[in-house]
């Protein structure tokens, strides 16, 4: 069975995008992810499909360390673009981070649902998607 | 009367004893102020406490000393004691080692004299001893007042001292407070360096192992281990970065030598020279004020290399690059700049990420975000400072002090 998931994935680690994309295909959980290597582009891309319910994803992964817009920049304009979104998006933070600092600063965001640290098992990637396809029924 | 240290009485004269209502033979041998002790029903007798301190002075400087005008009753034979003032002198006797051996106690019955004043009897005998007390009293007075005149100047250059030393370990722990900062604010930048820069390719490595090992298709196999190919060489290009910036902060040997900076200027754009020809950029320098500088060679031929390099990558599409350098000094330091007319950079956003290491403000292909972090490791490591200035659309300003200039 191939779920209606749309995935969003926002890392500029090109590696790390070609496995998750990998795990994706062969676990067949959804059947869309798009990719952006910044928070600027992804941002770009929710502001054009506000409306259009079926292009928005279900869940965002987010990097925090990118060029030009980072983790940290995306949430901010996100904040202000939710209540403009015809979907409700759960974000996970997916990072390479260890450090308390970036740990406290994410659970000042209510809109991270949790801070994931790299590297993500398997395992806890599907038990995500499937989460997510439960809360949908 | 003489007396040992432990004012046990060792002889006295006839005159004395006499005074004192007491026989020689008597009192030899017997402690001083057994034979003499306060008048138990004068409640402020204090003649033997003040004796006692006299006779410790003398014992304990070695020199003679003369006791203000004291009372110290005496006891009669019958028990009942009776009112006297002496002039007291003790005077220390040494030997051969310098210790003392006797004190020499002498006192003057002045009872007679007192009373007479106190009586107000004789009175211009009284008056003439009184102007000749008052005279000794006044000139005492001055003197003493030029004492405390002096002791307060001594405890005002103590105080100034004091001051000056508090000052100063103010100053040092303000110091130790900078450096504390400074390093505090390396152990983060490697700390985030460990965190993004390392852990992310240690990580991928991790996954793509874990896929390859669940692979079974030959194809698919070979595609992982060019990633992981690619990945390792990241890693490892990572880690020699960073193992070449903590040499920079360790390397406490290295010496700055007196540079030309018009010809390691040229030197780098020969060495840029394709993409200089490339972007069609102009380079202007002007170093008529300040040719030359101190600086560790490397340094200064790395720092040029990358102000100028990053200037002609974040060039703007819409105008060919205007890259000028100049140098300029103040007091002990000089300020170089290199200014260009490129992306620039909204500094609001990024101004703390600046100079972290592989830290990228562009989606740059060629963007590494290697080389602000080693410049700045390079030019704070010989206590210098680097900033910029920027506008985004208009172009970027680097600066660099370096200090200790005059030589």
């Amino acid at each position: 069975m191939i779920a209606q998931n749309n995935i969003m994935l926002v890392d500029d680690d090109e590696i790390f995008t070609f496995i998750i994309k990998k795990i994706i295909e062969e676990s067949q959980l959804s059947n869309h992810i798009d990719i952006f290597i910044n928070g600027l582009e992804a941002i770009n891309f929710l502001e054009a499909n506000a409306t259009a319910a079926e292009k928005l994803p279900e869940v965002i992964f987010l990097d925090l360390s990118m060029p030009v817009l980072d983790g940290w920049g995306f949430l901010e304009e996100y904040i202000e673009l939710k209540p403009k979104l015809a979907k409700k998006i759960t974000l996970y933070i997916i990072s390479t981070s260890v450090s308390p600092l970036d740990f406290e600063k994410a659970k000042k965001y209510s809109d991270v649902t949790d801070f994931i640290v790299k590297p993500m098992a398997k395992e806890r990637f599907v038990e995500i998607i499937k989460e997510l396809s439960r809360d949908k029924n | 009367m003489i007396i040992l240290e432990d004012f046990t009485i060792v002889d006295v004269s006839n005159a004395y004893a006499e005074a004192t209502f007491t026989k020689r033979e008597e009192v030899i041998g017997k402690n001083l102020f057994e034979v003499f002790p306060d008048n138990p029903n004068d409640l402020k007798a204090d003649g033997v406490a003040n004796l006692k301190e006299s006779l410790k002075y003398v014992l304990r400087n070695k020199v003679s000393h003369t006791m203000a005008i004291q009372k110290h009753d005496v006891r009669r034979p019958t028990g009942a004691f009776e009112e006297k003032y002496w002039s007291t002198v003790n005077k220390p006797v040494l030997n051969s080692q310098n210790e003392v051996e006797y004190i020499i106690h002498r006192a003057e019955d002045v009872t007679e004299f007192i009373k007479l004043k106190q009586e107000k009897h004789q009175f211009e005998l009284v008056s003439t001893a009184m102007e000749d007390r008052l005279q000794k009293m006044e000139i005492e007075i001055l003197q003493r007042s030029k004492e405390i005149q002096k002791l307060n100047q001594e405890l005002d250059l103590k105080v100034l001292e004091r001051t000056k030393h508090l000052d100063e370990a103010n100053s040092i722990i303000q110091e130790n407070m900078n450096a504390l900062t400074f390093q505090k604010k390396q152990l983060e930048d490697f700390c985030n360096i460990l965190s993004h820069n390392l852990r992310a390719p240690l990580v991928n490595i991790s996954m793509i192992i874990e896929m390859l090992a669940e692979n079974s298709n030959d194809i698919e196999k070979g595609g992982l281990l060019d990633k992981l190919n690619s990945t390792t060489r990241n890693l490892s290009e990572i880690f020699n970065e960073l193992v070449e910036s903590i040499q920079i902060l360790q390397d406490n040997e290295i010496e700055s030598e007196e540079l030309d900076l018009a010809f390691h200027v040229q030197k780098v754009i020969e060495n840029l020279q394709i993409e200089i020809d490339q972007s069609k950029a102009l380079i202007e320098t002007n170093f008529d004020a300040v040719p030359k500088v101190y600086f560790p060679n490397n340094y200064l031929k790395s720092t040029l290399q990358n102000l100028i390099s990053n200037a002609l990558k974040y060039r703007s599409p819409e105008r060919s690059p205007i890259i000028k350098i100049a140098a300029e000094r103040i007091d002990d330091s000089i300020f170089i700049s290199v200014a260009d007319n490129g992306l620039g950079l909204d500094l609001e956003k990024h101004k703390d990420d600046l100079f972290k290491i592989r830290k990228i403000f562009h989606s740059h292909p060629e963007a590494k975000g290697f080389g602000l972090f080693l410049t700045k490791s390079q030019v704070e490591s010989m206590g210098g400072r680097i900033w910029m200035e920027s506008s985004p659309g208009i172009g970027s300003t680097f600066y660099i002090q370096l200090i200790n200039q005059n030589r």
